[in-house]
């Protein structure tokens, strides 16, 4: 998706098949048009903060960064701790997208913030479903900043 | 220690009692030197006041002198000092009053050995008229010897090398005095010196004799530095020598007698045979007289020759004969005025007949017979042969007197003897018993002592620690116990006067003898509870020892006390137990890492494992939502294996993770409402569910335990029940459970499928599964984990079931929980 405009999300995935599945659900809704997807966190940061090969799109902020936790060179909860801490991404809506079931990692996202947490099922039924209400409940019924 | 069953305070009190006897006595000496320096004070007192009776005491005697007096007093005031427990400082003022008295008697010695008069005699006091010494106010040499003699014995007294200077110097003294008082109190003529010497005062006499008797029993610094072991011998010593010294006295009172009896028996037998010789020569010369009267007779009878050859020899034994009785009678004046009388006559009538004679020869016979007969105024031979009778009464007057002064000094000698004998046995009986009570006495504690050392060397001796005893000076082995032998291996005569030096090797001795320095210098203990040697036999060992010096009375170390117990096993043990302590923490600490590492690995695995599962099953379905209508019935079966297995496989990985999860929890502990707790999972089970089974929950004893991880049992155990009976016409289940003494166990029956009892060891493993997965859904982990949390919680699990005939799957936890 070589969208250089406006993104409503920014989808930080690494895994391929994830990624493919995660969209294909997004789209399914119909909800969302606009949605990037990036490789790991080194990326994300680069894209949210125009810097690097992004440097040069819009000056606007996704609506949404679903983040995955595991990812090569720069981890979800990394890249969560970076767009939290600046003044400048707080505003923005994070939520974790990932297979990891673990406590302590539910608990280290909250406690930087993450404004909500998601567990990927195995089944692709489940995660379909969640996935579109997650695509529901963030683009059509929260609200957001201006 | 069988017989010496005696109670710490039995030997406190043994302990006690010796030290008492050990003790210093208060001296002995004091008492003479108080006696002796009151007779010389009451001397001086009575040649200021005048009083003869303080100066000579015995009426007609030798007075004491004022220079004898003075060094009296001051030798009794020196003794007293020197005899008690004196300072150095009250040493020297008896050193200085030695001085005195010394430099008093010297010069004395030197006035009567070289005539010179230095004017000390009568320098306070003039002498008395009727004084016995040539020298007025000089006092006796016996004396002034005496007084050089006790003065260096005081001045000596502290010095033992000297002692027995010492002893004789105060023995001479004592001589002295007792000597003359001997002849004092005996009149034995003999004996007392004046002849010689002038003699000495009867007081000056007792108080020589008194000084040097306490300068005898003056134990002097020697008894008092050593060990009490001098005093407790001088006292017994100093009562022997009294009684030698009475034993002395009484002898020479004895002898005294005797040898005066003997001299005044031989005086006695000198005067009979005195008072017969002058019968005899009175009787010889009346002989005489007589036969010159017959001699002239004869002669002028018959003026023969011979007649007158024989009055001429007559005449001359006259005089030889009257010659000799003057001698005889020279000592008695009585006797002597009647030899001049009897003489006298002698000499008349020697004269008439001479003159007699001599008529004869110039006128013949006639004219001799008429001179003759005219000498009538001559005394006649009858007055003589009187006078001789009286001379010769009055020999024997004389010579029963003497005989009647013997029988009675013989008599007074018998009756003294006898008394002196009954003195003596008195003395020696008071002495006797005196010596036997003190030897008992002394027996007595000696054998306490002994009873003493011997409970205190078996105490040494038995005790099971170590206790060697070295001296200060050497650090050489004085004492070394019966522990000191088994731990070196080696007896104790190898040990007793060697170093440590010759028992450990250099280091360890070195270690030793620096540490024994230290002790020695230390006021108190040297604890080295960490003490390492290597030994012979039993090579190193750890000992925890600790040292103390024992000091003397003067406080200078004597000897050092080593007290070592060896701690090796317990230093060993409590090294194992350190090293098993940091064992356990490097454990602990490994068990945490892998613990740490274990749950990174379920992380990982729930995360990486779960990914693939998810694409799998998400393309499988995207495969039949976009291609479902270019597939078969049979590709749709497949597409169907393929996203049932993902789901097992997903169920298997969280079953797994659930599984691990469980065993790595800690147990918390708290009080569970078990009966409520199952109510909620029973509630939580059915829940949703289209058909439930009856349930009974029959009461439960609550327990302590993790809720978390049990409700995870009960949760497992009763979908289990709900499971397995489902096929069951009237499926129900039974909870119950029952509390004992030392723990609780809990039940689920159902009356579902069962299972078969030979298989029922499989039950709890993972994964194993005695259904097939077609029959009931299940990964086979459910059983294993209520295992696994039941074995952490301290209890056990077994079931009983029958095919087809129901299930009871039961548990115990024990009453009280132990962290596992």
């Amino acid at each position: 998706m070589d969208d250089f405009g406006a993104v409503d999300i920014l989808l930080v995935e690494d895994s391929d098949p994830d990624a493919e599945m995660t969209t294909r659900a997004l789209r399914k809704g119909g909800l969302v048009n606009r949605l990037v997807r990036v490789r790991d966190g080194v990326e994300a940061l680069e894209f949210v903060f125009r810097s690097g090969p992004w440097s040069t799109r819009d000056n606007t902020q996704p609506k949404l960064i679903l983040l995955d936790l595991k990812m090569p060179r720069l981890g979800g909860i990394d890249v969560l701790r970076r767009l939290k801490s600046d003044k400048r991404t707080q505003a923005l809506p994070v939520v974790m997208l990932t297979s990891s079931a673990e406590e302590q990692d539910i608990a280290e996202s909250y406690h930087l913030g993450v404004n909500s947490y998601l567990v990927k099922p195995v089944e692709f039924p489940a995660f379909v479903e969640l996935v579109s209400q997650l695509g529901m409940y963030w683009a059509v019924m929260n609200r957001l900043p201006a | 220690m069988q017989g010496c069953q005696r109670t710490g305070f039995e030997i406190f009190q043994i302990k006690q009692r010796v030290g008492l006897l050990l003790r210093d006595r208060p001296a002995p000496a004091r008492i003479p030197a108080a006696i002796g320096a009151s007779i010389g004070l009451a001397a001086l007192i009575g040649w200021t006041f005048n009083l003869p009776v303080l100066i000579r005491v015995l009426p007609g005697a030798v007075e004491m002198k004022v220079n004898t007096a003075a060094c009296v007093v001051l030798c009794g005031i020196a003794l007293w000092i020197v005899a008690g427990d004196a300072s150095p400082a009250r040493i020297w003022v008896a050193r200085v009053l030695c001085f005195c008295v010394m430099f008093i008697a010297l010069t004395t010695l030197a006035e009567y050995l070289t005539g010179w008069n230095a004017g000390i005699d009568e320098l306070l006091v003039k002498d008395s008229a009727n004084a016995y010494n040539l020298f007025r106010g000089r006092m006796s040499p016996i004396s002034a010897t005496a007084f050089v003699a006790m003065a260096g014995a005081l001045t000596a007294l502290p010095y033992r090398r000297v002692h027995g200077a010492v002893t004789w110097a105060a023995t001479g003294v004592v001589v002295a005095g007792l000597v003359s008082l001997l002849g004092y109190l005996w009149n034995a003529v003999e004996i007392v010196t004046d002849r010689f010497l002038p003699p000495v005062a009867f007081n000056t006499a007792c108080s020589l004799a008194l000084l040097g008797t306490g300068i005898l029993l003056s134990p002097g610094k020697t008894a008092v530095d050593a060990a009490g072991k001098f005093t407790a011998l001088a006292a017994l010593e100093m009562k022997i020598l009294a009684g030698f010294i009475v034993a002395l006295s009484l002898l020479l009172a004895g002898g005294t007698y005797t040898y005066r009896t003997t001299m005044l028996t031989a005086a006695a037998a000198e005067w009979v045979a005195h008072t017969q010789e002058v019968r005899a020569a009175l009787a010889s010369l009346y002989g005489s007289l007589a036969g010159a009267e017959v001699a002239l007779r004869d002669y002028v009878l018959t003026s023969e020759a011979p007649h007158r050859n024989e009055y001429e020899r007559s005449t001359q034994d006259i005089q030889l004969q009257l010659g000799n009785l003057r001698r005889l009678t020279a000592d008695n004046a009585e006797q002597r005025q009647h030899v001049e009388a009897l003489a006298a006559l002698v000499s008349a009538r020697l004269a008439a007949m001479t003159r007699a004679l001599s008529t004869f020869a110039d006128a013949g016979l006639a004219a001799a017979h008429a001179a003759m007969a005219l000498e009538r105024g001559a005394r006649s031979t009858l007055e003589v042969r009187e006078l001789t009778n009286r001379m010769v009464a009055i020999e024997e007057r004389l010579l029963a007197a003497r005989h009647a002064a013997m029988t009675k000094v013989r008599e007074t000698t018998l009756v003294s003897l006898l008394a002196t004998l009954a003195v003596a046995c008195g003395a020696f009986a008071a002495l006797f018993r005196g010596i036997r009570r003190e030897m008992f006495a002394r027996r007595r504690s000696e054998s306490d002592l002994r009873e003493t050392n011997r409970f205190l060397d078996s105490l040494i001796e038995n005790l099971p620690v170590m206790i060697t005893l070295k001296d200060a000076d050497s650090l050489r082995f004085v004492r070394v116990n019966r522990a000191v032998e088994r731990f070196l291996g080696s007896s104790r005569g190898q040990m007793l006067g060697r170093s440590v030096h010759d028992l450990f090797p250099a280091d360890d001795a070195a270690a030793i003898i620096a540490s024994d320095r230290q002790a020695l210098e230390s006021d108190g203990v040297v604890d080295n509870p960490d003490h390492r040697v290597h030994t012979a036999t039993l090579g190193l060992r750890i000992l925890h020892t600790m040292k103390m010096p024992i000091r003397d009375p003067g406080g200078r170390p004597r000897y050092l006390l080593s007290i070592s117990t060896d701690v090796t096993e317990r230093k060993l043990g409590e090294q194992a137990i350190q090293e098993l302590n940091s064992a356990l923490v490097s454990k602990a600490e490994q068990l945490t890492v892998s613990n740490r590492e274990l749950e990174s690995f379920s992380y990982s695995v729930s995360h990486d494992l779960r990914a693939p599962l998810r694409a799998i099953d998400g393309f499988a379905q995207m495969l039949e939502e976009d291609y479902g209508a270019r597939l078969d019935a049979e590709g749709m079966r497949y597409l169907g294996v393929i996203r049932a297995n993902t789901k097992r496989m997903g169920a298997l990985i969280d079953d797994l993770l659930e599984f691990s999860r469980l065993g790595r929890l800690p147990v918390s502990a708290q009080e569970i409402n078990v009966e409520s707790l199952v109510r909620e999972v029973v509630a939580e089970a059915l829940a949703g569910r289209p058909t439930a089974p009856r349930v009974a929950i029959g009461p439960l004893p609550p327990v302590r335990g993790d809720r978390t991880l049990l409700r995870q049992v009960w949760t497992n155990l009763i979908a289990n029940a709900i499971k397995y009976s489902g096929k069951a016409a009237e499926p129900w289940i039974e909870v119950s459970g029952r509390q004992g003494a030392a723990e609780n166990v809990y039940s689920v029956r159902d009356n579902g499928v069962g299972f078969n009892m030979e298989y029922a060891d499989k039950l709890f493993r993972v994964f194993q599964r005695l259904h097939r997965a077609d029959e009931f859904s299940g990964t086979g982990v459910g059983l294993a984990i209520v295992q696994r949390v039941v074995a952490r919680h301290g209890g056990r699990v077994w079931a009983d079931g029958k095919v087809d005939g129901g299930a009871m799957f039961s548990f115990s936890l024990p009453a009280r929980v132990s962290d596992g």
